[in-house]
């Protein structure tokens, strides 16, 4: 096995119990929004997911596209102490919720990391999976999307439509696929959003709130998402949560 | 490197053959199993996943999401005997994960008495065409011979790349015979009309009967969609070259 997780300390005992999942990715909308729940709730790190196929670096492309061409480069982060990729498990036991704070594994490891992942999500009890994203083509507001169609009309109960038809890239959404064949349900929001070619992964702030207000009505979660309104795309591409991919990058 | 097999049902079948087809360059081989998959009334017996497929998931119109995954049905009493299909949304991305996926899922359906493997693919042209034709090619000279019989065009020379290539090249590894029908097609769109040439010769080989009235009016609107790429080729020409070309004959739509 080539990827591995540590659990650190007693394992949370969860019953019927609900993750979301954000990752680097387009626009950075998941990861905007899962960083911003893990800042609100502070739930507690519970594990995380080593990988040899994690790099610290993508230099030929957005570190959700992967290809067996291109493999990026492994290193270390340096943050004061050093620290090597990974994908990070919190858990909040009140609420029923397991945050994760995904990472985009190479071409190589993407299916075995996501298999990982819903293993440990199953251990902790994990009956629904719901991953926060974005699709680049354009305009306000969100998408969903989910595993069946039961859960569809559920969705659209609560007033969210779908309408993004294609494919959904890398980790947050390879959870979903393998989750399904794991019998654990599936949920995806998308916020939409413009893509930047030039830097694909550019905070759009807006649209990680967008996710949020309706990850909110979905979970009946009391957080204050108006901040995120407030706060300017350029300070948090410099903040310590991005730019890991180039910004920051020494050799 | 990972392949899985996951078994629905394991049905017990007479003279099977196995036609496959996945996506590819013009959509070709997928839109022919995907006919055949629902004009046969085909049942789903089996599921293949592979860590070489696209690291995605892939949302659907009505809004549900699937992994990628190939797919094995089977029909009973076409023609000669049953058929096995195999269908998918996606093709193994790395050669490893060609080969490894080829050869598990040979080894499947040899178990369950397959002796030839019909592939489909497209033969790209570049160039558009109203007629296309039908190439072929096969793992022995007597099934060359045979294949030759229906007016297939036997590829003298070139590659067929990916899974359907492999999954019809590797079966004279496994003791199988196997066969691979191409439609032509410029490559630049997705072309029903070569689909459905490919299907149409694959049904008189292995002696079955399906309705086609699906795929031709996928095909009339290909024949459409060729209409306007021929008309913004003519106007980019003009445009290119200041010489005005004469405009495309339309047909005599109505008499006022």
């Amino acid at each position: 096995m080539e990827s591995w997780v540590n659990i650190f300390g007693d394992k949370p005992s969860l019953m019927e119990s609900k993750a979301v999942v954000g990752s680097p990715g387009l626009r950075s909308i998941g990861k905007l929004a899962i960083e911003f729940m893990i800042n609100q709730l502070k739930p507690r790190l519970t594990g995380e997911l080593l990988s040899r196929y994690f790099p610290t670096a993508y230099p030929f492309s957005a570190s959700y596209v992967s290809s067996p061409m291109y493999l990026g480069e492994s290193g270390v982060f340096v943050e004061g102490t050093t620290k090597v990729p990974r994908i990070e498990f919190y858990v909040e036991e009140e609420l029923g919720l397991v945050l994760v704070k995904g990472y985009q594994a190479d071409f190589n490891g993407q299916y075995e990391v996501a298999r990982e992942a819903v293993n440990f999500l199953k251990e902790l009890g994990v009956k629904e999976i719901i991953s926060l994203a974005g699709h680049g083509q354009g305009g306000k507001g969100v998408h969903c999307a989910a595993t069946s169609m039961d859960r569809v009309n559920a969705l659209k109960s609560q007033g969210l439509d779908t309408g993004y038809v294609g494919p959904f890239l890398g980790f947050s959404g390879l959870v979903i696929g393998i989750g399904k064949t794991e019998g654990i349900d599936g949920i995806c929001l998308f916020g939409k959003t413009e893509p930047i070619q030039e830097e694909p992964e550019f905070p759009d702030l807006l649209a990680a709130k967008t996710v949020l207000d309706a990850l909110k009505v979905i979970l009946n979660l009391n957080i204050d998402t108006s901040s995120l309104e407030k706060a300017k795309s350029e300070d948090i591409s410099r903040s310590v949560n991005f730019g890991e991919q180039n910004d920051r990058r020494t050799v | 490197m990972k392949t899985e097999i996951r078994i629905l049902k394991r049905p017990t079948l007479k003279e099977p053959r196995l036609v496959g087809g996945l996506p590819g360059s013009g959509y070709v081989a997928k839109l022919v199993v995907d006919h055949l998959v629902k004009e046969t009334n085909a049942e789903l017996f089996a599921e293949i996943y592979s860590y070489s497929f696209p690291p995605q998931v892939m949302v659907k119109e009505d809004g549900t999401i699937e992994l990628m995954k190939n797919e094995l049905y089977f029909a009973k009493n076409r023609g000669n005997g049953d058929l096995i299909i195999l269908n998918g949304n996606a093709q193994a991305v790395s050669p490893e994960g060609q080969y490894e996926l080829s050869d598990k899922a040979l080894d499947f359906v040899k178990e369950l008495g397959v002796k030839t493997v019909y592939m489909t693919a497209a033969y790209i042209t570049g160039e558009h065409v109203k007629k296309p034709k039908i190439y072929g090619t096969a793992t022995d000279l007597a099934s060359l011979r045979e294949i030759e019989k229906f007016g297939v065009t036997i590829m003298k020379e070139g590659s067929i790349t990916g899974s359907n290539g492999l999954l019809f090249g590797l079966a004279k590894q496994k003791d199988m015979t196997g066969i691979c029908l191409l439609g032509e097609t410029s490559g630049y769109i997705v072309d029903a009309r070569a689909a459905q040439v490919v299907l149409e010769v694959l049904a008189k080989m292995l002696d079955f009967k399906v309705d086609m009235t699906n795929l031709e009016n996928k095909a009339k609107e290909t024949e459409k969609l060729l209409k306007k790429v021929e008309e913004m080729e003519r106007r980019a020409m003009e445009q290119q070259s200041g010489f005005k070309a004469p405009p495309i004959k339309k047909p005599l739509e109505y008499i006022s």
